[in-house]
């Protein structure tokens, strides 16, 4: 049995921030660079473990607007100067990835930052990992299942034996290091049923990524993950979400500051995907009903709260610093959100 | 009108949900047999009806095509024939693989399915074909 429930337990409500990497500007306008946008991240980090912030969940991508494209190195950086916050990816690509490999580099991390590595595993939404490192997307599917399966295999770090058609099978094979008290590992879904159980089949914990619409629309995933773990016989783990957002000290300024850089990412994603351009009616409307949480602290803990209560949520990570925001900015909103946030939803959970 | 839904993924699944709100009795199939998607159906679409996609064909009285383009060849296209089909796909390359392999270059992948089923009306219902990707 894995021990992959170790950090959320059915009574307790955890708090993440999450960020993909993307490049802050400097004070003339332009971009940092990729390793300044990285030392940026390391420092965020290491503010959000002084303010007693749960989790940095740090996501894989390939692209020019992310810096970060392997995860838990950057998290490795993290772990050697913080004390108690949890280290995940967010999420890691499994299926253009190596099993024993992400294992073994999580393990190393869990080692350097004793025991609070987890690895949250995901099939992505982007795709630019997969001819990056030799994989067709036709086998997405599969790919994914296989490596999950081998994964799982590994968790409770004894000998492995497996044999599937996407890696080379293993007999009997040890990997190293072996953790003190076992990977965390959960995994996060964007809203297909299927992925939903395939969680509760693994007896992974289960993260939905919610970015965008009514997130009370993804209660009955929650419902799902819980039935298919009872079916299975596996155990329903305390449910997360993800969602994006910004803080600043007014509704006004957050609005100002995080509409041009989420219509800056948005577009540009959209473009390959032939989405049209995001609107300022759209943002609002997420800002008001949907799953952007924009505005002063309190705005953002009230609709965090109604979230969390509305989807038993017993983890939130907000995606901070998306798009082209300033560091200083960047700085501020995870402040912010360890001392006036959090302590606000605790609040208003508890009531 | 009796809607049927073929794909059980995040646009089928949430197709029928709205077909379920609107009054609408609704099937849905997945690949294979009911079995593998009945707890979805069950837990997000109460109401709904799990079938199997021949099953879904021949009683609906509309159906939604709600699965990836790549993935049209799997269907089983005589019992589509003649009936109303909603096309919901849309070519995505890294998914679906090079064009060329799926589609004739005149036709649009709606035309080109639309020759294939012959149906009594082939609508492109391209409004749904790219939302329910997500970025993240």
């Amino acid at each position: 049995m894995t021990k992959q429930s170790k950090k959320a337990t059915s009574d307790t409500y955890l708090f993440g921030l999450d960020s993909f990497g993307d490049l802050p500007t400097k004070a003339d306008g332009t971009l940092m660079s990729h390793p300044d946008a990285i030392r940026q991240v390391v420092e965020e980090a290491i503010l959000a473990d002084k303010l007693g912030i749960n989790r940095i969940g740090l996501g894989e991508h390939h692209r020019p607007d992310y810096s970060i494209s392997s995860p838990e190195t950057v998290l490795a950086g993290i772990a050697t100067r913080t004390k108690n916050i949890t280290l995940s990816s967010a999420v890691t690509v499994l299926s253009s990835d190596d099993p024993v490999r992400v294992f073994e580099r999580f393990a190393t991390v869990d080692a350097l930052s004793n025991g609070r590595a987890q690895v949250i595993l995901g099939r992505g939404s982007f795709t630019e990992s997969f001819p990056l490192f030799g994989y067709d997307l036709r086998d997405y599917n599969e790919l994914f299942e296989e490596k999950v399966e081998l994964f799982s295999k590994l968790l409770p770090e004894e000998p492995v034996t497996w044999e599937g058609k996407t890696r080379a099978a293993l007999k009997n094979a040890d990997v190293y290091p072996k953790t003190e008290k076992g990977l965390g590992v959960a995994i996060g879904v964007g809203g297909s049923p299927e992925s939903v159980i395939r969680a509760a089949r693994y007896n992974f914990p289960l993260i939905l990524a919610i970015i965008g619409g009514a997130p009370d629309r993804f209660a009955p995933y929650v419902e799902l993950y819980r039935q298919a773990a009872e079916d299975i016989g596996t155990t329903a783990h305390p449910v997360g979400m993800h969602s994006p957002g910004f803080i600043a000290e007014t509704d006004e300024e957050a609005r100002k500051l995080a509409w041009p850089a989420f219509k800056t990412s948005w577009d540009r994603i959209g473009k390959t995907r032939g989405w049209p351009p995001y609107t300022r009616e759209q943002f609002l409307y997420e800002i008001e009903h949907g799953s952007l949480y924009v505005g002063s602290p309190e705005t953002v803990a009230k609709k965090i709260a109604k979230a969390m209560k509305a989807l038993d949520a017993r983890t939130f990570d907000m995606v901070y610093g998306g798009g082209p925001v300033s560091a200083e900015a960047r700085l501020k909103m995870v402040e912010l959100y360890g001392t006036k946030v959090i302590p606000m939803v605790k609040e208003l959970l508890s009531q | 009108m009796k809607p049927g839904i073929i794909g059980a993924g995040k646009l089928g699944i949430t197709l029928a949900q709205l077909a379920l709100k609107a009054g609408y009795e609704v099937a849905v199939s997945g690949s294979g047999d009911t079995q593998k998607i009945a707890l979805s159906v069950k837990v997000l679409t109460p109401g709904a009806i799990a079938m199997t996609t021949k099953d879904v064909a021949q009683w609906a009285e509309v159906i939604i095509l709600a699965i990836p383009l790549g993935k049209f060849r799997q269907l089983p296209v005589e019992s589509l024939k003649g009936k109303i089909v909603i096309d919901a796909t849309n070519h995505w390359p890294e998914v679906d693989g090079p064009r060329e392999e799926i589609i004739p270059e005149t036709l649009s992948s709606s035309e080109d399915h639309a020759r294939k089923l012959s149906p009594k009306h082939c609508l492109q219902a391209k409004l749904f074909s790219n939302s329910c990707q997500r970025v993240g």
